[in-house]
């Protein structure tokens, strides 16, 4: 990244927020506003993180508990979880609000609702959303393995991550970032812009059960998704394809099949399900950004994605998941997707995205 | 994370020219200085002409004291205007 970036910024900036300004700037280059003038007053900032940058911290204890004289005077700006927003504010002049929402694997699908909101309410008119996360550090993967969340299957890397598999054991820790822009879609329509996708309606709701287990019913996260499906004015039937949040943890997801029973009903039969943390990892805060980009590039491809290592798949959770191979949709149609994206502390999020 | 500072072998730098250690405070500058400063001279000033703010010299201290195994107080950083009073200073202490 340091050719991309500078030696300032990399000096400056944790590794979060590193990505998230190469991500952001790609992501502005192809929305085609550049050129445009945008306001800066009109133009606001949504990056969410679950972790931030904590290594930074971790980093400048070390350095301290070493016996250091000096350390980094930015530390803290460092790892503050706002500091990726605030640097994609700074790079694109945005004065119309940065936020960071923070909800663990949620944040980055939450930064899209976010951005939704401050279109609907006259906050902006173009808004910058998504996540990033660069967690991979010895405490956080420890954390984790002492709850018992990541796969133990070593020596089998591609095979670690097996979400809806009877034998799935844990997820598997990646980083990355993931950035759209957001702007009505009658002024995507009036200037003519490419348009990946659709952003149809979006729902959120919390567990309120336990800092890191998910409520097993999947009674909130059905609501979330209930709440995505109402505002967007879609009947559980009309959707093609479920993106999930799907870790490959034993009770995660169980308890989002379970949510999906709910929701779609008997209908559950007839819709694709995918996990994409099979094979991308799990980017914790910036999954459901990465992962909404994605599903709309495989709406583009009128695909869904084959779901990896689903083999064999647990019964228990009764799902048609696409283990063979990507599943052809219709070109001739347009497809709605429900995205989902649950974080630990009870955190649910769900999106329907439509193809353009 | 941020990148970090490797110290210099010390009997290398002892044999270094001014030069050389003007190549090694650059690449700090570079790192502690958002725009691009390729003319710098022994005399150029860290303030007046390579724009360094306050912040930026803290980080500049740092990482001298890292790459060149030094120590610079507080009350000695007054001193420090120029690339060449870093050289000085630098020479100095590993001497």
């Amino acid at each position: 990244m340091g050719e991309q970036l500078g030696d300032f910024l990399v000096n400056r900036l944790d590794r979060c927020s590193q990505l998230a300004l190469l991500a952001a700037r790609q992501a502005w280059a192809a929305s085609g506003l550049g050129n445009l003038g945008v306001p800066g007053e009109r133009l606001a900032v949504v990056i969410g993180t679950g972790i931030g940058g904590q290594s930074t911290l971790i980093q400048q204890y070390e350095r301290n508990a070493a016996g250091a004289r000096r350390i980094h005077p930015l530390a803290v700006a460092m790892a503050m979880p706002n500091a990726a927003a605030a640097q994609v504010s700074i790079e694109l002049g945005a004065h119309g609000g940065a936020h960071a929402p923070v909800s663990a694997c949620a944040s980055g699908a939450e930064a899209i609702v976010w951005g939704q909101m401050l279109l609907a309410t006259d906050q902006a008119d173009v808004v910058v959303v998504g996540g990033t996360e660069a967690a991979i550090h010895l405490v956080t993967l420890r954390g984790f393995a002492e709850m018992r969340a990541l796969s133990c299957r070593h020596d089998d890397p591609s095979g670690a991550c097996r979400p809806f598999a009877a034998d799935r054991d844990g997820f598997v820790v990646g980083e990355g970032a993931g950035v759209l822009v957001l702007e009505r879609l009658s002024d995507a329509l009036a200037r003519r812009a490419t348009i990946e996708g659709v952003l149809l309606g979006s729902g959120m709701t919390s567990d309120a059960h336990h800092l890191a287990m998910p409520q097993p019913d999947g009674l909130q996260s059905a609501g979330a998704m209930q709440k995505a499906l109402r505002t967007a004015e879609v009947e559980p039937q009309e959707i093609s394809m479920i993106s999930a949040h799907a870790t490959g943890t034993s009770l995660g997801d169980l308890a989002e099949a379970r949510a999906l029973h709910r929701v779609f009903g008997t209908a559950t039969d007839q819709v694709w399900v995918t996990a994409p943390k099979a094979g991308l990892g799990h980017l914790l805060g910036a999954a459901g950004a990465v992962e909404s980009i994605l599903t709309l590039k495989a709406l583009q491809k009128a695909v869904v994605p084959r779901s990896l290592n689903a083999d064999p798949p647990d019964p228990e959770l009764a799902l048609r998941i696409p283990r063979h191979r990507n599943e052809p949709l219709d070109p001739q149609r347009r497809h709605l997707v429900l995205k989902n994206a649950f974080g630990f502390g009870g955190h649910n999020v769900s999106l329907v995205w439509a193809s353009a | 994370m941020s990148s970090t500072v490797k110290k210099i072998d010390q009997a290398l730098l002892r044999e270094m020219s001014d030069e050389e250690i003007v190549e090694e405070i650059v690449i700090i500058l570079r790192r502690v200085v958002p725009h691009d400063i390729d003319d710098i001279q022994l005399d150029s000033s860290l303030v007046g002409d390579i724009g360094i703010d306050s912040l930026g010299t803290y980080e500049l201290v740092m990482d001298a004291e890292d790459r060149f195994g030094i120590e610079i107080k507080d009350d000695q950083l007054l001193e420090l205007s120029t690339v060449r009073d870093i050289v000085d200073f630098v020479k100095e202490q590993v001497e």
